[in-house]
């Protein structure tokens, strides 16, 4: 039998590596809006913290599976919890692109003010606390996810909106090209987030069809 | 590939004296596969597997109702129980070979059964002793006595001695518990040899054991079959709290 405190500890470190890919998301927009370089320069170094983070809890899942032989429930909340440190790690290095964005649009004035962009990093925070508040509580809700929608049209919609930018004026092309980077880059770390939150419906059902 | 049912149990039902052992159970048991039962201590496993062989007949006190069809043939109906047991063998937790040579101890059975010509069991030596992955560790010792073999190699002849008389179903109560990893190891290869010609059905209480050598587990408690399904789904995603709970070791 796995030990419950064992289980909680592992449980507690996916937690804390949440908290740190959202908060680099958090970061790594704002540093996008005041052109901060500083802070962008500190999301590219805190990653190799994430991804320490992630290391342990691999190893830790791994301990688990060979001393303690957990099966059923206990084996399909180690396992995905694997692929949720994962998702999160993932999530981590999207921040990290982003952060690399800013720095390459360098001094340059942003073409147009940001508001759909930030909206959906504010989604995809939402969704890794909703996906994580599943982690925690072991419960699933599909109505909850229908969030990521949103993300969807909004990521269409900055990138219809910064065509149009790049055709009224060519000089834009470049900056313009690495928004839509950014709308991308938002997108897949919102779909990393309900990849967790699918991961908890296999832990609590054992259905693996929507994982 | 279509399996066939090998043993179907119907509403079986057994008491000791007053004691009700087993409640009401019913499973099928396909052939050529390995099946495991497993369930805490005193759950009805070692007695349900008794009931395959009728070895629970030697018990003075028992009364069975239900029905045991083996390939369509009611077991507890008045057959002839030596027979039956030779097409059921049975390993038992303690390697008890007999008190005679490795030679002899196989032989017995074919003798009983009115085989005499030496060649004849000659060959059967040899072939159960390499069907039970035996043969090269003994070939050169036919003559000496089977106590003096490690209890691994002791309970690989048990397995050896139950094949000479060419059974169809062989039980296994908790085979390995009272042997090292090793042995145990070599037990569980040949387990998963035999089923290709053999349909087998093993009691245990080693959780891994049972995960990794059984295409099918059936999980009992207090004398009642909670739920039965393929190894697979028992030990990914149980339908039964109970099972559940036993198998993560939380009760048992």
């Amino acid at each position: 039998m796995v030990k419950e405190e064992k289980l909680q500890d592992m449980k507690d470190e996916v937690i804390k590596l949440a908290e740190m890919a959202s908060e680099a998301i958090e970061n790594c927009m704002k540093a996008l809006q005041n052109r901060d370089f500083e802070l962008s320069d500190f999301i590219i170094q805190n990653d190799k913290k994430i991804n320490e983070l992630y290391a342990e809890i691999e190893n830790k899942c791994i301990y688990l599976i060979a001393l303690e032989q957990p099966v059923a429930t206990d084996l399909r909340l180690i396992s995905s919890t694997m692929s949720i440190a994962n998702d999160l790690e993932r999530i981590g290095d999207y921040a990290v692109n982003i952060a690399k964005i800013n720095k390459r649009i360098k001094e340059k004035e942003l073409i147009k003010p940001l508001i759909d962009l930030p909206r959906m990093k504010d989604i995809v925070r939402e969704e890794i606390e909703i996906s994580m508040d599943f982690y925690k509580n072991m419960k699933y809700s599909e109505e909850k996810l229908k969030i990521d929608d949103m993300i969807d049209d909004l990521n269409k919609q900055v990138f219809n909106e910064l065509v149009l930018i790049m055709m009224g004026d060519p000089k834009t092309v470049d900056q313009a090209g690495k928004l839509i980077l950014v709308g991308r880059h938002l997108e897949r770390a919102g779909d990393h987030a309900i990849n967790i939150a699918r991961r908890v419906n296999y832990i609590i059902t054992g259905d693996t069809r929507y994982i | 590939m279509i399996m066939k049912t090998k043993i179907k149990i119907e509403n079986l039902n057994l008491w000791y004296g007053t004691f009700q052992a087993l409640k009401n159970i019913n499973l099928e048991i396909l052939e050529k596969c390995v099946t495991a039962i497993i369930g805490p201590s005193g759950c009805g496993k070692s007695t349900l597997i008794r009931c395959l062989n009728r070895m629970n007949d030697l018990i003075d006190s028992v009364r069975i109702e239900g029905r045991i069809f083996i390939d369509d043939v009611n077991i507890l109906d008045d057959i002839d129980v030596v027979s039956l047991r030779r097409r059921v063998g049975m390993v038992f937790q303690k390697p008890n070979p007999f008190p005679m040579t490795v030679y002899d101890n196989i032989a017995y059975g074919p003798r009983i059964h009115g085989i005499k010509d030496r060649k004849t069991l000659d060959k059967i030596v040899e072939n159960t002793l390499k069907e039970s992955a035996l043969w090269e560790e003994v070939k050169d010792k036919l003559r000496t006595p089977a106590l003096d073999l490690s209890g691994g190699q002791q309970q690989r002849l048990c397995i050896a001695r139950c094949l000479a008389v060419n059974p169809e179903i062989i039980l296994f109560d908790e085979p390995c518990s009272a042997l090292d990893p090793i042995s145990t190891g070599r037990i569980e290869d040949l387990i998963r040899k035999l089923k290709e010609n053999y349909t087998i059905v093993i009691v245990t209480h080693n959780m891994q054991q049972a995960a990794r050598v059984s295409d099918y587990t059936a999980f009992m408690y207090l004398g009642e079959m909670l739920e039965f399904d393929t190894t697979k789904n028992i030990f990914t995603k149980p339908k039964n709290e109970k099972t559940e709970s036993y198998i993560s070791g939380r009760f048992g």
